[in-house]
């Protein structure tokens, strides 16, 4: 019970589609996402109608278990294995891109450049930009579901209002 | 872990006991630790209508291969993994079950890309994996079928089947290899004329049946030519301490000259490297350092001899020079004796004129573009050899492996090139895409443009843009200017980097310095010079009013709750953690503010007198603005960490922020 009458939920339907497009155009010039995103949207069907969020969210998942052990690795006074780090790096490049995540992977590329020259203090601004670009596309991505929700959910009572 | 496996039912048909539906219902096994990559190839390969297996570990992959209730046509595997290298799992795939196994990395190295083709891997895909990729990548299962029943059709003929081009060499493990050698063999063939089969045909007008030149053949024969020595080996000798009998003289004799014109081949690659890294022809006396060594222990030539080719590469880039130019000298007579004529033949007949340096870059996986390097190069490099003369050729060599470790793009080339049967034409596009990459052996440079050419492009555009920066005026006294305004503006909610409260602005402004210097080697890699200046004056303005806007329009938009109205609960609980310090991650607060600022300078929202602190908000049109943060140069990663530095402290609560939505990040 949203408070509005339903038939004006349906209305809302074509707003919502169209602040989601708003906001992924806005990721795209921004460089947070690029096409391959698109690739993963081109994935969704009705065979997968949730394909998007559900790898997204694995992506998550697994993504935060990296950072941790990432900050893990460089918070240690006597830190000084760099391959493991390149390890976590490999993988959270490869996810990353998978799902299109453009900036995250650009600074795990400047993050992995680091460990190879076994540059600690570059490492940890590098560790500190990974983090604030992840939130950044968390957040953003979040957003971005919670409207598709909306926007289905408002779509299925317009749809059952006209029929 | 999760393991799904789809039981299929494939109707034995035609094409190597395919269904008529081929490619469909190919039976595809992926082994990848990460899970993310996991689900994205599940559902690319369904939509090829492909059977999926799927699971992240390699040990239960190996479980499943061996169990015999399960077949599979195919194998896509991951590089890195935790409990087993994707290598190993490439080699006993090979060994046991002789399936076409194709790698995947989320890394493009070209030094990987070897190791994989030398361990038998049909493919290598760089992650991420598009679906038109993975759309072909059934030819392998036909190829290597297609191989095994030629093969065994020659073993059925006593070991005399007939000799195809493409399964002369007989080791179906090496599909690539065959690959390479075919083209390699269609080369020779057109360019030198003095063709190897060409000879044996005439030898052999009684239409004898071809020899399969099989691994342990092979081996043997090089044991007896390393026995005899390179130089003395002649055809009769090796035959007798072969002592096989299904050969002939004039077998030996061919193959003897195909192995000549690879160990020569091997060489010219060595000079080549070594002359590029050297970048002067006065370097090509450094020919020492080239161990022609490992040529002698080449146990296979040609079909496997790719692997054992490739395996020596390392080797060849070790460019540590020392007096090893005697022995460069008596290795370089030993292999080049007699064989220039050849070699000379063949450049001159390659001659690709539009050769130049960077562009001979996927050399390593193709025989063509090797045998190319010479015409462009030997003439430059050959006048300078005054001691030694065939070392010129090492020279060009050098140069190509030089470029080929240098330029991870080549891989993607590499990639395609053995997928899809456009050679000359793909090759020229790589290379020129990674002509611009190869004017800089910065190592940094060289790791960012791992990302596709788009981000090469980029690089290329932000160093423009540095020099403009760099030129900007960013002195402290600009900074001072916003936040020595009286008018700093109330509290503006949903406004994270409020500072109005005027507490520890002393701070700020003094590392405001540090800041804008930050930005600009940080910046000038992002930089859109344009809305840089005038936004210097407006921006505290604009930042907060838009975000605030932005905020409350998508309010309005959603209905309860959203993630942006949490996210402001969040930015008001910041507030109070004044004077904690920065920390550059703290951009996170720019996130809110981000929005707004890309959007302004998308909509040209009016200048509002709100205070931001100028440099936060600078970083953030940079960062928001152009996106692709670190596409950078090496000398900007000094610049970048000393500035990194300086930032740091600069706005306080950018920590506080940062870690709140860490925390709740880590809390999801």
């Amino acid at each position: 019970k949203t408070g509005l009458p339903l038939w004006l939920l349906g209305l809302g339907v074509d707003r919502l589609r169209a602040d989601m497009s708003r906001l992924l155009a806005l990721l795209f010039h921004q460089g947070v996402l690029d096409e391959q995103f698109l690739q993963l949207q081109q994935l969704q069907d009705e065979s997968c109608p949730n394909f998007v969020s559900k790898v997204v969210n694995i992506y998550f998942h697994e993504s935060e278990k990296l950072l941790r052990n990432l900050r893990g690795l460089l918070s240690d006074g006597e830190f000084s294995d760099y391959k493991k780090m390149g390890i976590h790096l490999n993988q959270f490049m490869g996810s990353s891109s998978s799902i299109g995540a453009k900036r995250v992977r650009n600074v795990c590329v400047a993050f992995r450049a680091a460990s190879e020259q076994n540059n600690r203090a570059g490492c940890l601004r590098a560790l500190e930009l990974l983090e604030h670009e992840y939130c950044y596309l968390k957040n953003k991505l979040h957003e971005f579901f919670q409207i598709e929700q909306q926007r289905v959910l408002a779509a299925g009572v317009r749809y059952r209002i006209q029929n | 872990m999760t393991v799904t496996h789809k039981s299929g039912t494939v109707v034995r048909g035609d094409t190597f006991g395919f269904g008529q539906m081929f490619p469909e219902g190919l039976r595809v096994l992926v082994v990848d630790d990460d899970n993310t990559c996991l689900k994205l190839l599940e559902a690319l390969l369904r939509k090829c209508k492909y059977h999926v297996t799927l699971t992240n570990q390699a040990v239960e992959a190996l479980r499943m291969l061996r169990d015999p209730n399960h077949v599979f046509d195919l194998i896509l595997s991951d590089v890195h993994m935790p409990d087993m290298d994707g290598f190993k799992l490439l080699e006993i795939v090979g060994l046991e079950m002789d399936l076409p196994v194709i790698m995947m990395s989320g890394n493009s190295d070209t030094k990987m890309v070897m190791k994989g083709i030398t361990h038998g891997a049909c493919d290598y895909l760089v992650k991420p994996i598009r679906r038109e990729e993975l759309q072909n990548i059934w030819q392998h299962v036909i190829r290597r079928k297609s191989e095994k029943q030629s093969r065994k059709v020659n073993t059925e003929m006593a070991g005399q089947g007939t000799q195809e081009s493409s399964q002369a060499r007989g080791d179906d493990d090496r599909n690539v290899a065959c690959n390479r050698k075919r083209k390699e063999q269609n080369n020779e063939e057109e360019d030198d004329g003095d063709d190897n089969m060409q000879e044996t045909e005439d030898t052999a007008t009684q239409k004898r049946p071809r020899v399969v030149w099989s691994p342990e053949l092979h081996r043997k024969f090089v044991t007896a030519v390393n026995q005899l020595g390179i130089d003395r080996a002649v055809p009769k000798k090796i035959l007798d301490l072969m002592d096989v009998e299904e050969i002939t003289r004039e077998n030996v004799a061919s193959h003897l000259q195909k192995y000549r014109l690879y160990l020569k081949r091997i060489s010219l690659q060595q000079t080549n490297s070594q002359a590029i890294l050297a970048g002067a022809p006065g370097m090509i006396q450094d020919n020492s350092h080239i161990r022609l060594g490992p040529m002698d222990g080449f146990g296979d030539f040609g079909f496997a001899g790719s692997r054992s080719l490739l395996n020596t590469d390392p080797s060849l880039l070790s460019f540590a020079p020392s007096g090893m130019l005697g022995r460069l000298n008596s290795t370089a007579n030993l292999c080049f004796s007699g064989l220039t004529p050849g070699m000379v033949q063949r450049n001159h007949a390659q001659n690709k004129s539009s050769i130049h340096l960077p562009s001979v870059l996927p050399a390593g996986q193709d025989v063509g573009i090797l045998q190319g390097v010479p015409t462009a190069l030997e003439p430059q490099r050959l006048p300078q050899n005054t001691g030694i003369a065939k070392p010129g050729e090492f020279n060009l060599l050098g140069e190509q492996r030089f470029f080929t470790d240098n330029l991870p793009n080549s891989r993607v080339s590499i990639g395609s090139l053995s997928n899809t049967t456009e050679s000359q034409q793909q090759r020229q596009e790589n290379q020129s895409s990674c002509n611009m990459a190869s004017l800089n052996p910065d190592p940094f440079l060289i790791g960012v443009n791992n990302s596709n050419t788009s981000d090469a492009g980029r690089i290329n555009e932000n160093w423009d843009r540095t020099g403009v920066l760099s030129n900007f005026p960013l002195n402290s006294s600009s900074l001072d200017l916003p936040f020595n305004h009286s008018q700093l503006p109330p509290k503006i909610p949903n406004f994270p980097f409020d500072l109005s409260s005027g507490s520890g602005l002393s701070a700020p402004v003094e590392n405001s310095r540090g800041n804008m210097q930050l930005q600009s080697g940080l910046i000038g890699n992002m930089l859109q010079n344009t809305s840089y200046v005038p936004k210097q004056e407006e921006h505290n303005q604009d930042y907060a009013e838009n975000s605030h806007a932005i905020f409350s329009d998508r309010s309005s938009l959603v209905s309860g709750s959203s993630s942006i109205d949490p996210f402001g609960q969040s930015f008001k609980q910041m507030d109070p953690m004044h004077g904690q310090g920065m920390d550059i991650s703290l951009i996170g607060q720019l996130n809110g503010g981000g929005v707004s600022l890309g959007q302004q300078s998308e909509e040209d929202k009016p200048v509002v007198s709100t205070q931001v602190p100028s440099k936060g908000d600078y970083f953030l049109n940079q960062m928001m603005a152009d996106g692709g943060f670190v596409a950078s140069d090496a000398g900007s990663l000094e610049d970048l960490i000393t500035d990194f530095q300086r930032f740091r402290g600069a706005v306080r609560n950018w920590r506080w922020y940062c870690f709140g939505i860490l925390g709740g990040v880590r809390n999801c």
